[in-house]
């Protein structure tokens, strides 16, 4: 594999499909709809990724190493050879490691601000108040 | 409440959602339309088990909202490299020169019909201003056109620079051509008053003529940048088919 020497902050900040996208496949390689789901559970049905945002996040990310399309299946017996799976690169990881950083030095921040102390004042998400 | 694989509704779906991914450029559907097929297939099922028509029809709201929005920033993205100006050199030299060749070209409009009524062979066939003034339309596309696959072929990463270059030379020298226009007929129109008809009377004449210079100026502007996008599509198309 090639030494990526790029600096993964300089790749930052992520948008919010990219760096869920990276999130779901930091514990292992998913097909496209497997992404998905994943994002789903990660952030309890909040973030829906629509299968052209995940596709076009996709585009983006292979173009700028921070994924890269898997040969290997889980099982072929259990899945479709043609779907397509995709991995985090090493730059990718460090990049996702980057964003992370960066989000936590936020929330520091947040946080000394006193912003993160009243909770109830956030207003609740989605139509109708879920 | 499982969805047969062969399911009627989910064939229909499919092939409508197959079909609307014609909105998308052709490069990104060629690339990710059967994995984008395969990925509304699986939320097309999921959707059915967990809440049957009300979930299809949930599906494929979103589903029209996500290819509409994504659709047409992929369109963006595919144009927007032709059309950027972050590419372009950077250069006040080469911009005066287009200014001033554009410039120059404009003015000779003028003198080049008076030139060319002189050669007999000519002066009848340019009879008309009509004829001429297509003739120099005709003639001022062809060069640019041919300017521009020039730079194309020759000059690598030129696609904006050809792009700018053609929509400034074109508009510079339009620029000119209707301000020396205006520069002769100026005088008459205030001689006349601003008497001279205009629709429906209302508005006066030098605001008529105004507005007809500067739609003229941006037309043959934009006529300019589409030979240049034109050129350059072209260009890629050709690349792409012998790559």
């Amino acid at each position: 594999m090639m030494n990526d020497t790029r600096d993964p902050r300089e790749r930052t900040p992520l948008t919010p499909a990219v760096f869920h996208i990276l999130l779901a496949l930091s514990d292992g390689e998913r097909h496209g709809y497997g992404i998905m789901q994943e994002v789903a559970k990660l952030t309890d049905g909040q973030l829906r990724l629509g299968p052209g945002t995940l596709y076009r996040s996709i585009k983006g990310m292979l173009a700028d190493g921070l994924i890269e399309e898997s040969d290997q299946r889980p099982d072929s017996e259990l899945d479709d050879e043609r779907r397509r799976y995709y991995r985090l690169t090493g730059f990718g990881q460090r990049v996702a490691c980057a964003e992370a950083q960066r989000l936590e030095r936020l929330l520091k921040m947040a946080h000394s601000r006193r912003l993160l102390v009243h909770p109830e004042v956030v207003p609740a998400a989605g139509w109708g108040g879920e | 409440m499982s969805l047969h694989p062969r399911s009627v509704s989910l064939g229909i779906s499919e092939r409508v959602y197959r079909w609307l991914l014609m909105l998308y450029p052709s490069a990104f559907r060629h690339e990710f339309g059967p994995p984008l097929v395969q990925a509304f297939r699986d939320g097309y099922r999921d959707a059915h088990r967990q809440d049957g028509k009300i979930g299809e029809a949930r599906l494929w709201l979103a589903a029209i909202e996500d290819l509409v929005s994504n659709a047409f920033a992929e369109w963006v993205l595919e144009v927007l490299p032709v059309l950027t100006f972050n590419r372009a050199p950077q250069s006040p030299v080469l911009y005066t020169i287009i200014f001033v060749v554009g410039a120059i070209w404009g003015l000779l409009n003028h003198f080049l019909d008076d030139l060319l009524y002189v050669i007999p062979a000519v002066g009848p066939f340019l009879a008309s201003d009509a004829k001429f003034t297509a003739l120099a339309v005709f003639a001022f596309w062809l060069i640019l056109a041919l300017a521009v696959i020039w730079l194309n072929t020759r000059l690598r990463g030129s696609t904006c620079m050809a792009g700018v270059t053609c929509a400034m030379l074109w508009g510079s020298a339009f620029f000119f051509f209707l301000l020396y226009d205006m520069y002769y007929d100026w005088p008459r129109i205030v001689a006349t008053g601003g008497s001279v008809q205009t629709v429906g009377g209302f508005v006066p004449a030098w605001v008529a003529y105004l507005v007809m210079w500067l739609t003229y100026s941006a037309l043959f502007s934009f006529g300019g940048f589409a030979v240049g996008w034109f050129t350059t599509y072209l260009r890629g198309r050709f690349l792409n088919a012998v790559a």
